[in-house]
């Protein structure tokens, strides 16, 4: 068949801009704020962090969930307005000889929530998931840590921010943090 | 397959089998002549601020609008959930409306709150409370447990409302009279 060999390429391209263009931030709505965390995955049945929900429990509104923006273990979500949100799940994907392909861990009604009061950037800590339970009952728990910090969650998404006002206000966070210039 | 289905699976069931296994709450009321010499009229109520909203539970029958009042005659925190000897002799109060359920002659306490909110997702209310029952006494008003939530159902207030008045008003129309002793739950302070 010619010229089908050019079908896995562009489908190739298209995938990686893809998964690019989830992650780039939009531009910047200076009556909203820039929501971020980590969360290390490394003792999760789940090869990496893909998704990460968060829940709006105020106002109230018919569609409280948030789907952040995910990257290498950092979540993230500029543009959100002043509200209460809590930690709703978080996921993904299996490994390659995992029982599963993928993986959700649900918070408890009872989670842990932040407000957002005014605009800014929100940064919710880094955390570490940890097994709790046992297979019958599995549970989990995300236990804060001090590596990465804010400083390197910041520069793991700052390339995604090109372009919008959030570059500005997280390069200034950045290099109070002690980050070098960029 | 759904991923992660089987420990999914095997949670609810083990969940499914906690409800079974709790075995009997305290039975409710609705005659002194169903409350034997040994026992005693235990009458109280639960309030949330604010109320559950529409939907914000998704269980549905028996659990519905209740909060599970885990006792004991021994003071106990929990670390980890309870589990079903731990609801043994439980008072499954319907939130905003009297209970009466018969109870042992003895001083006792409530352990910690229970509400089952979605699947196996329980929400904890902070017990830790005393009730003094003496061993003269027939009927007992232990008060109204009222607990204010902020929006992470996250508890922020809790008070016992001496609300004598209307129990003993529901009581007599219940019972048709008898006295009705008020002693109020009393928080029991922490020890080191």
């Amino acid at each position: 068949m010619k010229g089908s060999g050019w079908i896995i390429p562009i489908l190739m391209v298209l995938f990686l801009f893809n998964g690019c263009a989830h992650r780039q931030m939009t531009e910047l709505n200076e009556a909203n704020s820039l929501v971020f965390g980590y969360i290390d995955m490394d003792d999760s049945p789940a090869k990496e962090l893909e998704a990460f929900t968060l829940k709006q429990v105020l106002p109230k509104t018919d569609k409280p969930y948030w789907n952040m923006r995910t990257y290498e273990g950092v979540f993230y979500m500029e543009n959100m307005p002043n509200g209460s949100y809590q930690l709703n799940q978080f996921g993904g994907p299996g490994g390659f000889f995992s029982s599963a392909s993928y993986y959700w861990f649900n918070f408890p009604t009872q989670a842990d929530g932040f407000r957002v009061t005014k605009p800014g950037l929100y940064y919710l800590g880094s955390f570490k998931y940890k097994k709790a339970g046992s297979f019958w009952n599995p549970k989990f728990d995300i236990e804060p840590i001090e590596s990465p910090g804010e400083r390197e969650a910041i520069e793991k998404i700052l390339q995604y921010s090109k372009g919008t006002g959030w570059e500005g206000m997280l390069l200034k966070r950045y290099q109070k943090l002690g980050g070098k210039k960029q | 397959m759904k991923p992660g289905l089987l420990p999914r699976v095997c949670s609810v069931l083990v969940l499914t089998l906690l409800a079974a296994c709790m075995g009997p709450a305290r039975p409710p009321v609705h005659s002194m002549n169903d409350v034997a010499g040994d026992e005693v009229l235990i009458v109280g109520r639960v309030e949330l601020v604010p109320k559950l909203e529409k939907g914000e539970q998704k269980v549905s029958g028996r659990l519905r609008n209740k909060v599970m009042l885990l006792t004991g005659v021994k003071l106990k925190r929990f670390d980890s959930e309870p589990g079903p000897g731990d609801h043994r002799m439980r008072i499954e109060a319907i939130f905003d409306k009297t209970f009466f359920v018969a109870s042992l002659k003895n001083p006792f306490y409530i352990l910690v709150g229970e509400l089952w909110m979605n699947g196996g997702d329980r929400v904890y209310f902070p017990g830790g409370l005393k009730v003094n029952v003496r061993p003269t006494d027939k009927a007992v008003y232990i008060g109204t447990l009222r607990y204010h939530r902020d929006e992470f159902f996250h508890f922020t207030k809790f008070d016992v409302i001496d609300d004598y008045e209307r129990a003993q008003a529901e009581f007599r129309t219940e019972f048709g009279g008898g006295r009705l002793t008020k002693a109020l739950a009393v928080p029991v302070k922490e020890t080191k």
